[in-house]
């Protein structure tokens, strides 16, 4: 059984990412999100799961488990526990001078608290409002705010990185497709439990 | 995934296209290592497109210091607007402060020249990774920019920000750094301070100086006393920030109490 996934498209991005890497950003990055995956597999775990697959594609990693009962409060753990291992990081990097990988991992674990789905957020936002109107429009508000994020910074510091993943973001959701362009198939994902 | 039936030689779709996609990896990968010309510019480009005028690598970095209070408000200051001196506060306070540049106007272009100081202007906040303090107790008198002159109504640009304070009052240096030059001209006595990075605070229309040309001092530790020596008619610290040698907006770094 296959528990690593990797995903065509996630070549594609890491070479992109490694072409466009001059500061050598990516290795820090890269650690800062495997501490994070770690965070949430531990908390699978603790909480009697088993993980089922672990999949890299272009849009990031996603992580599927299984419980041996549903339960809407472990769902709420494992998705808070990868930003909380990325929090315990920063501050560990911090004490120890390692500001950049400080400023990664806070991003990155800040950047995943945000409610909108796929993300460690969003993931929050489903357990606790399946299937409630609400949900959605926080989820669109959120993206909504990111995208007007992305445009203040493109314009004062001509930078428009931010507005692509506010972008990126907002049409993941609208869909709410899982996309996999480069195998040539767009699937249609339910709950993904 | 599925296998079709295929020839014992031959790759399937997918297959080929795995080759093809590790391939450009490595591709990307050898570029990047061999620093090739054109593919380096083609690397300008986009991150500039993406990034604009922020360094990520320190932004990531001033972002990393978090616990240092002090120090993201330096670096975000904008974002904090209370922690900017009101306007308001300023127009009620009477015109000592005013009379502080009034007569001798300092920042004419022709003293600006003699003075070989920098004269170009760079709107862009960066972030920096050292922590900034407040250079004086006082209140600021005139900010960094372009404005009118309270007495002949012309348009001036002013190259720094000005606190005013009793003369006497102890200057500064707000982070870490060596005294790079020292001198008296229209600008008084003044001293330069390089923090590392290419960037360096000017201290000016200072009373007395007590450091000299490359002493090594430290954030907080105090470099002169206010004064009105120069083209200044009242006390008060004229303080520039330089980086690359450019005039940065000084409101947007420095801590002001």
């Amino acid at each position: 059984m296959k528990k690593l996934d990797i995903r065509d498209s996630f070549w594609l991005m890491l070479a992109a990412a490694i072409f466009l890497d001059s500061q050598c950003l990516l290795p820090v990055f890269l650690s800062a999100a495997a501490c994070h995956e770690a965070g949430h597999a531990l908390m699978v775990r603790l909480c009697g799961g088993r993980l089922r697959r672990f999949r890299l594609s272009a849009a990031g990693g996603m992580m599927t488990y299984r419980l041996r009962r549903p339960s809407t409060v472990c769902d709420i753990c494992i998705a808070l526990a990868g930003p909380l291992a990325g929090f315990l990081l920063a501050l560990a990097a911090n004490a120890a001078g390692c500001y950049t990988m400080a400023g990664a991992s806070l991003l990155l674990s800040l950047f995943n608290l945000l409610p909108i789905p796929p993300l460690d957020g969003g993931r929050v936002l489903d357990a606790l409002l399946p299937s409630h109107p609400a949900r959605l429009a926080v989820s669109y508000f959120a993206s909504c705010l990111v995208i007007c994020a992305g445009l203040y910074a493109g314009l004062r510091q001509n930078g428009w990185g931010l507005l692509l993943v506010g972008l990126f973001l907002t049409l993941g959701q609208q869909t709410g497709l899982h996309f996999h362009p480069i195998r040539g198939r767009i699937e249609l994902l339910s709950e993904e439990k | 995934m599925q296998r079709r039936k295929k020839q014992a030689d031959r790759l399937t779709g997918g297959e080929r296209l795995l080759l093809c996609l590790v391939s450009v990896f490595f591709c990307a990968t050898l570029l990047r290592c061999l620093h090739a010309g054109p593919f380096e510019q083609v690397q300008s480009t986009v991150q500039t497109w993406l990034t604009g005028s922020v360094d990520l690598g320190k932004a990531v970095q001033a972002i990393g210091q978090f616990t240092e209070q002090e120090h993201l408000q330096a670096v975000f200051h904008e974002f904090f607007p209370e922690t900017t001196p009101s306007d308001a506060a300023a127009d009620l306070t009477p015109t000592l402060t005013e009379a502080a540049e009034s007569a001798a106007p300092t920042d004419t272009l022709a003293a600006r020249a003699a003075s070989l100081f920098p004269d170009a202007v760079d709107e862009t906040v960066y972030p920096i990774d050292f922590a900034c303090r407040t250079p004086t107790e006082g209140t600021v008198s005139s900010h960094f920019g372009t404005r009118i002159h309270p007495i002949d109504g012309e348009e001036r640009f002013h190259y720094g920000l000005d606190i005013a304070a009793p003369e006497g009052t102890p200057i500064r240096a707000v982070a870490d750094g060596t005294v790079c030059q020292t001198g008296n001209n229209s600008y008084g006595l003044f001293a330069v301070i390089d923090h590392g990075g290419g960037i360096s605070t000017l201290y000016a229309h200072c009373s007395a100086l007590l450091v000299s040309d490359g002493q090594a001092v430290k954030a907080g530790e105090e470099i002169a006393q206010v004064g009105a020596t120069g083209n200044a008619t009242g006390d008060h610290l004229h303080i520039e920030v330089w980086r690359a040698g450019k005039l940065l907006n000084p409101e947007n770094y420095v801590m002001l109490s």
